[in-house]
């Protein structure tokens, strides 16, 4: 799908010089739903609008599907963009035309009749669930149903991927739902690759398949979501499950617990207390749904289940969790 | 004039018929300059809009002396350039007096005006709007077509309306120096005979002509917005 190689991005000259990308190289999964993520500020934007080279980068280069991008004269440029779906933050809908005309306009463009674009019109406003309100203007549309309405045209010209910048910024948290789902049906059913970029996680776990984090113009991670739910380690994961700062004291044993499903019936905590009679206690904890499956992390303290025993050795903990497909780091 | 001019103390109803004759000059020249400053205006408007360094199309060679052209033509005042086009009228009617002759100035006039109304339209449009295009795989004259003027249609609107009561304003200066029309009626029978009665008979029908123009526009304007 999508692949960048070394792009850089500078804005201005001399002192105004600001690096927004500072040589970033990615690829994009085919069929997957990727997200970019990274602070305001990071980049992010700059990166997914280098992709159809609304931005041209300073340097670097662009292919989708091994076709360069950045080599591209003009008018072979334009006749790939119409195969690149986007929308934005703010829609961008035409107010002078109907939400008909407005799905209609890039088959317009690509020299498509009248009758056939309004009937390809209809059918996706069909599948955003807005057929009815197809003679309307979209300032007569609430801020999700504009939304639905870049989608469809979007994805009127049957593009292989869509490009989401920002798209659920502008919009409550449920409508953003909705439409993070819509994008999850359409990347689905029609196997369009979904690229969209948010500083969200709340975004990245309800639609993500993968992501990489992006960070002062540079790629800090980029994988599977659920490899890197799983990783103590991963920066993204940590931010997919989130642990409030809980106390390390002496004394005590205190572990970082990674569980890949805790709703999968094995009680693995209190089986572990029984079993090794430990007393477990639950200082800090983040359960997320992830991909379709409930992660928790949890920092736990391990003590001793009967007073005056010693306690069951660290390792002993350790090698029985991990048995059970528990990641387990010793935190000290 | 070639109605007969009517005796130093005729009465009004003399003066009618050439009243009628005044207001047909008027809106002859208004509507001809119009159509002219229009379709001039709109091209001056979208290229500088187009070719400006922010713009879809950045020319600067193309962009600079444009903006100068309709900054120099702006500066003079509208009585000076009358004059000083009076060869390029002759030129290009063949005379410089007449309601016909007073077309060239009143366009060369009034375009740049109606250009930078033009520009100014065009920058309201929402930037996301033609990245969307562009995005689409859009050229540039679809740009144009199907996204800017479509979107700045009702601050367009409202600039032909700004534009024709300015028309009517020049149509009567340029009167003073042998255009026809309502300002060479004002100030050949009204101003220089005294006629404070056909003077203010004048400014009446001057005034009814802009307000006519000015809700006329705003009604326009009103609807295609409320279309959207």
């Amino acid at each position: 799908m999508f692949r960048t190689e070394e792009l850089v991005k500078t804005f201005g000259d001399g002192p105004q010089r600001v690096e927004a990308l500072r040589g970033i190289t990615l690829e994009v999964p085919e069929g997957e739903v990727f997200g970019i993520v990274g602070h305001s500020g990071a980049g992010k934007s700059t990166l997914i609008r280098c992709l159809n080279l609304l931005e041209r980068p300073t340097s670097g280069r662009v292919f989708l599907d091994d076709m360069e991008l950045t080599g591209l004269p003009a008018g072979e440029l334009r006749r790939r963009r119409q195969r690149i779906g986007m929308i934005f933050q703010h829609f961008h809908l035409l107010d002078s035309r109907t939400v008909l005309d407005n799905v209609a306009f890039p088959l317009e463009i690509r020299g498509i009749d009248k009758a056939r674009r309004e009937k390809r019109a209809l059918e996706i406003l069909e599948i955003v669930g807005l057929v009815d309100r197809a003679k309307e203007h979209p300032s007569r549309l609430s801020g999700g149903m504009k939304q639905r309405v870049g989608i469809a045209r979007a994805l009127a010209g049957s593009p292989r991927v869509l490009l989401c910048d920002e798209a659920t910024s502008a919009l409550d948290t449920r409508t953003a739902q909705q439409i993070l789902a819509l994008l999850r049906d359409v990347n689905e059913a029609f196997g369009v690759t979904v690229v969209l970029i948010t500083h969200d996680m709340e975004v990245v776990r309800a639609a993500c398949g993968s992501a990489a984090l992006l960070s002062d113009g540079r790629i800090v991670e980029t994988g599977r979501l659920t490899d890197l739910s799983l990783d103590p380690t991963s920066a993204l994961g940590q931010l997919l499950l989130p642990l409030r700062e809980a106390p390390v004291g002496p004394g005590e044993q205190h572990l970082l617990l990674t569980v890949a499903d805790v709703a999968d019936g094995s009680a693995v905590l209190s089986r572990l207390a029984r079993d090794l009679d430990v007393d477990v206690t639950i200082r800090a904890g983040s359960i997320e749904r992830i991909a379709g499956h409930d992660v928790g992390r949890f920092q736990v303290d391990i003590a001793p289940g009967t007073p005056g025993q010693g306690a069951a050795a660290t390792d002993a903990v350790v090698r029985y969790l991990s048995a059970r497909d528990v990641r387990t780091e010793v935190l000290t | 004039m070639s109605a007969a001019a009517p005796t130093i103390d005729g009465s009004w109803s003399e003066y009618v018929p050439m009243l009628w004759q005044a207001l047909g000059e008027t809106i002859y020249m208004v509507v001809f300059a119009a159509l002219l400053t229009f379709v001039l205006g709109l091209l001056i408007g979208v290229t500088l809009f187009v070719t400006a360094p922010s713009g879809i199309r950045p020319m600067r060679w193309v962009n600079l002396p444009l903006g100068l052209y309709v900054n120099v033509s702006r500066s003079l005042p509208f009585l000076i350039l009358l004059i000083v086009l009076i060869p390029v009228t002759r030129f290009i009617v063949g005379t410089s007096l007449g309601a016909t002759a007073a077309i060239v100035p009143l366009t060369f006039g009034t375009a740049p005006f109606f250009g930078r109304l033009v520009e100014t339209a065009l920058r309201e449009v929402e930037k996301g709007k033609v990245e969307a295009a562009e995005a689409m795989g859009a050229t540039h004259g679809e740009i144009v077509r199907k996204v800017l003027l479509p979107e700045a249609l009702p601050a367009l609107l409202a600039g032909v309306t700004l534009t024709l009561v300015m028309f009517v304003d020049y149509s009567a200066m340029a009167g003073a120096i042998g255009a026809g029309g309502l300002g060479t009626f004002a100030i050949k029978y009204g101003y220089q005979r005294f006629n404070t009665e056909l003077m203010l008979a004048t400014v009446a029908i001057l005034v009814l002509i802009v307000q006519a123009i000015q809700l006329g526009g705003d009604a326009v304007v009103r609807r295609v917005a409320r279309r959207r």
